[in-house]
């Protein structure tokens, strides 16, 4: 996926003026990677995941899926071939666990068996064995749990793509240390391409082969960790650099 | 079945529930036997109605529909006007002044002939022969208040020096009416220090306990045969005479010429002081209206001497309101269906009618949307005699105006639950469900539909308590319902009968909020909730 000079303003409501989110930004996403969009809060990061998506629409600029470009894709389709996973409560919670985690196949018209095979296989993948918690509600499940079932449910239909925003930035440490080592055993042994949008850079250079530095709605730098490390493009990255090693 | 299924099912089988209320709907629209007796929410009146309809029924083969109790006399004369009446007693002063507006006249005789003549002419409503009593208005004033030292007040005029240190307490008509009040005033020059408004019946026992000082009476009120009260005489002739007489619809004595002939059976047939004692009966004897009705054609010699009527079972004075409420369970338990039939079918048009208006609304997510919400909000606020002032033009009385006003009541608790159900039913769950891949219309029956429920129910189940709890002004415009013995009850001062309706709505209302409440908890979806 590629971005070419795309930008998002958000028109102001009464008084407010206009927010810039995303200020002309240029990004190449390569195919089987995991990226990491990092920076402060309303940095715009999280704008950006969602232009990718057509969840947004960007305000200037071009969005490029493969060779086509973004605006070609009907958005519920592509949103059917993009996982999808956010920082809190973004389960059904009238739908049993393995109903979530069985969404997108079953929007997908996939049979009844079919589905619930997957979804068996995926909470297995997960950590949570289908017999225990294939027939739980959301509400029966601990925090770490819920987000589990929503990284199952985002890869539910093996989508080429995954955007995860924040996705274990509500869990406490000892819990979001777990669950993101099983997100890496899950990565470890697939071909898809991911995006994490994460203020912890600890995070980032945990999962991420490449590090994308945000602020203000501009994209500071894109680059492998280490190269971050050595070559900071911008006073900014290696000020947040230095932050995170303290 | 899935749970909306069954729901929308029920709601199917609840709208057409008052049918059996509905049988021998107004008169102008089922040309087979039957005649729709009206008569307004005073004792006589009621007395009057009953009897035309106890006659029609010993000497024809119509079948008779009693619509007795209406809300006072405009509505009992638009229901005639506008055909959910056939006929109903009315008096000719009324007639006269308030519903022609003209000059009042002191002459029986001219005043019959005026309210036949234009009545004719401008509604097709025939005045039948006057049953001979006529019920004027009079003012009574405490005996003791009459007689005290030096003053002794034997007419209006003597009244006017003392007047602006009395209490006055009027009926509602009186005080608006050209022929009450009003014009009163202007003859006599007289003004009271306070003039409250009170129903008929309760005046009495106002004055009684020395609450007011001076009540509009009516001639043939057998009260003024108990309560320590003295009639002035109207020495300038101010009040306008009132004889009684059936007052009927022109296509009704086409379709049905025997009626006219049968009601002609009373002409003359009630004097004042027979009037004056059948009141008492009713008034202060508590007696059931039919019985009394029944005594009054037998003594009459009206009845063929095979008709028995179906009585209520006399009550003996003085017993326990459980005995009361067993003697008239048939009665209750007819009122009781009526008023549930009346509250489910407007509250299952409320919940078809508020729930996908909220989907709609939502939909259109503007300022539009709330500046809506606010004026249906604004409908609550209508009193609900002024609601049917609008209704009765147009539907008439009955079930069906009824249902209507009830359903107008019902929107606006279920509207708001809706709206603010989908709005705030789990926005996280919403948008992931967005991002996902759902379209709209999914998300809409997936996921915020589903979650909504709750919230909509807890508007449903508020609804349906302000329904059940309204219904009783339904008897108003007779509808039946519970409402029924509590309006009776207060015009005759009959405790009993106001609690033998009071008692079982209050209990409907519970019912309706705990059956509510279950299905409330049995609709909500799993996983959500307490």
């Amino acid at each position: 996926m590629r971005l070419r000079g795309v930008s998002k303003v958000y028109p102001g409501a009464g008084s407010a003026d206009e927010v810039t989110a995303v200020d002309g930004a240029d990004l190449e996403i390569l195919e089987g990677e995991t990226l990491a969009l990092v920076g402060e809060s309303g940095c715009g990061k999280s704008s950006l995941l969602r232009l990718l998506n057509r969840m947004e629409e960007p305000t200037a600029g071009d969005l490029y899926f493969g060779d086509a470009e973004l605006s070609t894709f009907e958005p519920t389709a592509l949103r059917r071939r993009i996982g999808y996973v956010q920082q809190t409560g973004g389960l059904l919670p009238h739908w049993t666990v393995k109903r979530n985690v069985g969404l997108v196949p079953e929007l997908l018209g996939w049979p009844k068996e079919r589905r619930l095979k997957r979804a068996e296989e995926l909470l297995r993948l997960v950590g949570l064995p289908a017999a225990t918690y294939a027939a739980r509600y959301p509400r029966e499940l601990s925090g770490g749990e819920r987000q589990r079932v929503a990284v199952a449910r985002a890869l539910a239909a093996d989508p080429p793509l995954v955007l995860l925003d924040e996705p274990f930035g509500a869990l406490d440490a000892i819990t979001r240390a777990d669950v993101q080592q099983t997100f890496m055993r899950l990565r470890a042994s697939r071909e898809q391409t991911a995006v994490i949008v994460t203020h912890d850079l600890d995070e980032a250079f945990l999962l991420a082969d490449r590090i994308a530095v945000m602020r203000r709605g501009r994209l500071l730098q894109t680059a492998r960790p280490q190269d971050l490390i050595d070559r900071p493009a911008d006073p900014y990255v290696g000020e947040l650099l230095d932050r995170a090693a303290n | 079945m899935t749970k909306p299924a069954l729901l929308l099912l029920g709601l199917a089988l609840a709208v057409p529930l008052p049918a059996p209320a509905q049988e021998g709907e107004p008169g102008a629209q089922s040309p087979g036997g039957t005649i729709v007796v009206g008569s307004k929410n005073f004792a006589e009146n009621r007395l009057l109605g009953e009897v035309f309809a106890q006659l029609i029924e010993a000497h024809t083969g119509l079948e008779v529909e009693r619509r007795l109790g209406l809300a006072g006399t405009e509505f009992c004369f638009e229901a005639l006007r506008t055909g959910s009446i056939d006929l109903y007693p009315e008096y000719t002063g009324t007639g006269l002044v308030t519903l022609l507006g003209e000059e009042p006249t002191a002459s029986k005789f001219d005043a019959l002939a005026t309210v036949r003549a234009e009545f004719l002419r401008r509604f097709d409503l025939h005045w039948l022969a006057p049953v001979g009593f006529e019920n004027s208005y009079e003012l009574a004033i405490r005996a003791d208040l009459a007689r005290s030292g030096e003053r002794e007040l034997r007419t209006i005029s003597d009244l006017v020096p003392v007047a602006p240190t009395l209490r006055a307490g009027f009926g509602y008509e009186f005080v608006e009416r050209g022929d009450g009040l009003p014009g009163l005033a202007d003859t006599y020059g007289l003004s009271f220090a306070n003039v409250q408004s009170i129903l008929q019946a309760p005046k009495y026992q106002a004055a009684a306990a020395g609450a007011v000082d001076v009540i509009d009476a009516y001639t043939t009120d057998g009260r003024l045969l108990v309560y320590d009260l003295l009639v002035l005489e109207d020495d300038f002739g101010f009040f306008p005479p009132y004889e009684a007489a059936p007052l009927v619809r022109g296509d009704t004595l086409e379709r049905h010429p025997e009626v006219g002939a049968v009601l002609g059976l009373l002409g003359q047939a009630i004097d004042e002081d027979r009037m004056r004692a059948l009141n008492l009966r009713l008034q202060e004897e508590h007696e059931p209206i039919e019985v009394v009705a029944h005594d009054l054609l037998r003594e009459l010699e009206l009845l063929p001497g095979d008709v028995e009527m179906v009585a209520p079972e006399r009550q003996p004075r003085d017993s326990g309101l459980a005995a009361y409420m067993w003697s008239r369970r048939r009665e209750l338990s007819t009122y009781t269906a009526e008023h549930i039939g009346l509250s489910a079918a407007a509250l299952a048009l409320g919940i078809l009618f508020a729930v996908p208006l909220a989907l709609l609304l939502d939909r259109l997510r503007t300022a539009t949307s709330e500046a809506m919400i606010r004026i249906i909000g604004m409908s609550q606020t209508l009193p609900s005699l002024a609601l049917f002032g609008f209704l009765i033009p147009v539907l008439g009385v009955g079930v069906v105006p009824s249902v209507v006003a009830l359903w107008i009541y019902s929107i606006f608790p279920i509207l708001r639950s809706s709206c603010t159900g989908l709005r705030e039913a789990d926005p996280d769950a919403a948008s992931a469900a967005t991002a996902l891949g759902m379209t709209e219309g999914q998300v809409l029956r997936r996921v915020r539909l589903p979650l909504a429920v709750p919230t909509i129910m807890a508007g449903v189940r508020t609804a349906g308590v302000i329904t059940v709890g309204t219904a009783t002004i339904a008897a108003f415009i007779g509808a039946g319902g519970l409402g029924q013995p509590i309006i009776a009850g207060v015009q005759l001062v009959n405790i009993q009968q106001i609690l033998s309706g009071a008692i079982p709505a209050a209990l409907l209302a519970l019912a309706a909020d705990a059956v509510l409440g279950a299905l409330g908890k049995w609709l909500r979806p799993r996983g959500v909730g307490p």
